[in-house]
């Protein structure tokens, strides 16, 4: 949590999962994909004002080879030589080619450069702790203050930066060990941000005055994995009717409390920002009675009338779902196994501490299901794929020889769109296999308190970046170029709308002389949440889709976050009245049922029992 | 048996004792489910794309590969020379992340049950002389209630009473934050008043086994004969109960306590994860194997001393002890 403040990489992944420059002002990639030459920043410099230079960038990779550092070593293997052509001009060769090096490899906060010049000073590389003030110098908008073990970790404003002075002072990251704890400290004011509410606590934090709400789409994969090793999981038939045993709705709302969405293909839903989603959707809804058919056919009878259903060959079927001790994990493989379960399918929850999870999942393999979240760091698509492939982690045991040939082929296209349609194949293969099964995507829901962020000029705390973990620290607070420019930001939506029916709101982005601007981010804020980002085109014009789930007045307005360019901007909020969908007829209420008194006066009549027991003991003692 | 035997057996059998526990220690956590290298490359941690052959890297570079007879005899010598190993998640000396830690947990126990202690036998005392009165069946159903409240519970009461809505103590930490203390008095009251309400819950929460026991303990001693000739003859109360009776009725007071050393430990980390003061509490949720191995020989070695310093104690009190004479 301090390094990514502290330090920083040669590129970024950018919000349609492309790569954006960072260190590295700009980069050429060889024909043979081989060989990448990094143009670094004409004026970054380290925290001491030493310049940042190409031999700083060889020493990073050369230290991170030499020493072996096994948690270094996935970033680095596939470097061949790092070569300093001239100062502020490096070139990296790769053994193999990998489309996925620079959004997997080398973005921040996977892999971060370090100053050489301080560096290469550490004696002891496996009993080096990069604590002390003094030396932990990166080239970050923020450098260590004071770090106090196991209490609390202070970074202040870098005054150096190379991009501007950030605009706050100070970052505390404090250890509150109870999750429980550090709500109630968030609630007090003690902290200022919180990541990860549930969205059953969002009505704590509803007062505008006091608090904001962002919602973060998550580009995790959660999903219901079979294992493919053995039975039943080996069988395709299985998978196929496991594919309609899903009730996503449900889990969306009992588990999810509402913030999710529902996947239409194999790739998380952030991916359809990139277009990496094939045009069909393969998800089905529930299905039960084709799912039992599919189960009947196949040969999943109950033959022995116990009630469930028995392997074709007529062994007992007695299923382990695992999943590990996460709360909403565990609330979506009990909903899962309940709908399991009504069509005759034995199987029972299996719940680990997440830190025997890849024990069990890694080495053993003893689970018939999962439900697990796998999560890429962002970035390529090919990169949630690997894990698929037969050399990738793939612990569910799923090998498909046309996947691996696919996924070669497309790791060697450099050209994104060229590579499109195979990363819709290798979606396709997977969804004709029911490998796994798609569930729910998750929104992450962040919470920050608005006396503290109110006041910060470009304060949207994780900017258009907002896949990204921990951007928000270097996207918010930067001090513009003096004489920032500002702009007109307007907006227009209908004044009425009908529930789930969609709704175009359409902002519009120009100069102080009505110019149009293209490229900005524009942030679409309804009741208090921002609901989406979108990027301004051409034309200047930013277009969100809304659909309204309950009728009822909204407000809703736009906002600018700012750039380096241009200032921040804020629209009126205008309200939209969405009426409801013509209500279907409401089934007669159901008589209440008398309430059943019949355990109150069994237990009323045994307290008087012992009364008059215990009268008769005592009387016959005396 | 001299005073001199009694402590030189009692010593033998402390270093036995000792070493026991360093072999226990070993193995214990070598047949714990779950290899520590899983850890570092758990789902939660989302590094879990690292895959295998980064795991057996790991398990290279941690000497988790070797025979398990070998681990232990390098065990061993380091522990003679109380090199505990480093830390696997960062590469510091676990001896000196104990150190740091150790204080403020010794310091948290030592307060919370002093406090309590004085509490219970103060308490005790008035109860048990006034038998059967208001203040003796107030303080009993407080001692009752108190007793059969969990410890979180209670912690997380008086975090939200006294922290989050009277807002009179911090909720974290055993400092402010980014504040330089000018001198040492200003130091130690921001720290006592950061130690304050975890070293209150302690007490409250200990206090009532305690004060029970001293209550029927002295109710005891009060009903024997030498309590009544000193009545008789005239002595005042002050002196019958401190003089008489609470030298007597301390000594099941000093037994529980020497057995509840280990309780008290266990007490503390559980309050620091609560109150998050920075004690070895935190330290042994993470699975990191030098450092729970290093806490746990570190606690263990405390109980038995403290246990064999109660054990004086307990000798010094009662002669029967030491001298392995029978009562009566």
């Amino acid at each position: 949590m301090v390094t990514i403040t502290t330090y920083e990489g040669l590129v970024m992944v950018d919000p349609e999962w492309g790569v954006a420059p960072w260190l590295a002002a700009s980069w050429d990639i060889s024909p043979d994909g081989l060989t990448y030459t990094f143009y670094l920043q004409p004026h970054a410099t380290w925290a001491d004002g030493m310049p940042v230079t190409a031999e700083d960038v060889k020493y990073t990779f050369d230290q991170w080879k030499e020493q072996q550092l096994p948690r270094m070593l996935p970033y680095v293997k596939n470097i061949e030589s790092v070569t300093v052509i001239n100062e502020k001009t490096v070139a990296i060769k790769l053994y193999d080619m990998d489309v996925t090096f620079l959004s997997r490899h080398l973005s921040w906060p996977s892999l971060m450069i370090v100053p050489k010049h301080i560096w290469e000073n550490i004696e002891d590389w496996n009993t080096f702790v990069n604590d002390d003030p003094e030396t932990h110098w990166g080239s970050g908008p923020f450098k260590l203050k004071e770090w106090k073990k196991g209490e609390y970790c202070q970074v202040e404003a870098n005054l150096n930066y190379w991009m501007g002075r950030p605009y706050v002072d100070t970052i505390t990251h404090i250890v509150i060990s109870n999750r429980d704890m550090q709500i109630l400290a968030f609630e007090k004011g003690e902290l200022s941000i919180f990541n990860g509410l549930n969205g059953n606590e969002v009505p704590r934090f509803l007062d505008p005055e006091k608090w904001k709400i962002y919602t973060i789409e998550d580009s995790g994969q959660p999903n219901w994995y079979p294992n493919t090793r053995q039975r039943p999981g080996n069988d395709t038939e299985f998978r196929h009717a496991m594919w309609y045993m899903i009730d996503r709705e449900t889990i969306l709302e009992a588990a999810h409390f509402g913030y999710g969405k529902i996947p239409r293909h194999m790739l998380a839903t952030p991916y359809e920002v990139g277009g990496w989603i094939p045009p069909e959707t393969v998800t089905e809804p529930m299905n039960l009675t084709k799912a039992a058919e599919i189960l009947d056919a196949a040969g999943y009878l109950d033959v022995n009338d116990d009630g469930w259903r028995e392997y074709p060959d007529g062994d007992e079927m007695e299923l382990k779902f695992s999943v590990y001790d996460f709360e909403r994990f565990i609330k979506c493989a009990e909903i899962l196994i309940d709908d399991m379960q009504s069509i005759g399918i034995n199987v029972y929850l299996n719940v680990f501490p997440s830190s025997m999870w890849a024990q069990v999942h890694l080495t053993t393999f003893d689970f018939d299901f999962a439900y697990f979240r796998y999560g890429p760091g962002g970035g390529d698509p090919l990169e949630p794929m690997s894990w698929s492939t037969s050399w990738g982690d793939n612990w569910i045991g799923f090998y498909n020889e046309t996947f691996d040939n696919v996924y070669l082929e497309a790791s060697a296209i450099l050209d994104p769109d060229e590579r499109r349609p195979l990363v819709f194949e290798l979606q396709r293969i997977m969804a004709e296999n029911y490998a796994y099964i798609p569930h729910v995507c998750n929104i992450g829901l962040k919470v920050l308190n608005t006396e503290v962020w109110d006041p910060l000029p470009n304060s949207l705390p994780w900017g258009p970046w907002s896949n990204l973990q921990s951007w928000h620290y270097f996207n918010v607070h930067l001090k513009g170029e003096p004489g920032a420019a500002m702009v007109n930001l307007a907006f227009e939506a209908p004044s009425e709308a009908m529930q789930n029916e969609p709704v175009v709101i359409k902002a519009t982005i120009t100069d102080e002389e009505g110019n149009p601007l293209e490229g900005l981010y524009i942030d679409f804020w309804i009741e208090g949440f921002t609901v989406g980002s979108q990027v301004s085109k051409s034309n200047g014009v930013a277009e969100f889709t809304w659909v309204p789930l309950e009728d009822g007045d909204y407000e809703i307005y736009t906002a600018f976050p700012g750039t380096g360019d241009y200032q921040t901007a804020t629209t009126d909020p205008i309200t939209i009245t969405v009426g409801a969908e013509e209500p279907e007829p409401e089934p007669e209420p159901e008589p209440e049922p008398t309430q059943d008194n019949t355990m109150l006066y069994l237990g009323i009549a045994a307290v008087v029992i012992i009364l008059v027991a215990a009268w008769f003991f005592m009387k016959g003692k005396k | 048996m001299s005073g001199r035997d009694y402590f030189i057996k009692r010593t033998v059998l402390v270093v036995t004792t000792i070493f026991v526990v360093i072999v226990i220690n070993f193995f214990l956590f070598r047949i714990m489910p779950a290899n520590p290298v899983d850890i570092l490359i758990s789902p939660t941690q989302g590094q879990e794309k690292m895959g295998i052959e980064i795991k057996e890297a790991l398990m290279k570079d941690l000497g988790l590969d070797r025979p398990l007879y070998i681990q232990f005899i390098i065990y061993l010598k380091d522990v003679l020379q109380l090199n505990l190993g480093y830390s696997f998640r960062a590469p510091r000396p676990v001896i000196q992340i104990i150190a740091e830690r150790l204080v403020n947990t010794l310091v948290l126990m030592f307060t919370g049950n002093v406090i309590s202690i004085l509490m219970a036998v103060s308490l005790g005392v008035i109860a048990a002389w006034k038998r059967g009165s208001k203040t003796d069946l107030g303080s009993l159903i407080s001692a009752l209630t108190l007793t059969s409240m969990p410890m979180f519970w209670v912690g997380g009461i008086m975090l939200l009473i006294f922290s989050v809505r009277l807002d009179l103590f911090p909720m974290f930490g055993v400092t402010k934050i980014g504040y330089s203390h000018p001198n040492f008095l200003s130091y130690l009251g921001d720290y006592l008043h950061h130690l304050f309400l975890p070293m209150i819950t302690m007490a409250l929460v200990s206090f009532g086994g305690l004060f029970l026991i001293m209550r029927n303990s002295l109710m005891d001693v009060f009903s024997e004969d030498y309590i009544l000739t000193a009545k008789a003859i005239g002595l005042s109360e002050r002196t019958i109960i401190f003089k008489n009776a609470l030298q007597n009725a301390m000594l099941p007071l000093v037994t529980i306590i020497a057995i509840r050393i280990g309780f008290m430990f266990s007490g503390s980390l559980l309050t620091e994860t609560v109150f998050s003061w920075p004690g070895l509490g935190y330290t042994i949720y993470q699975r990191d194997y030098p450092i729970l191995q290093g806490t746990f020989l570190i606690i263990t070695i405390l109980v038995v001393i403290s246990s064999f310093v109660a054990e004086l104690i307990y000798g010094y009190i009662d002669p029967r002890i030491r001298t392995g004479a029978s009562s009566g």
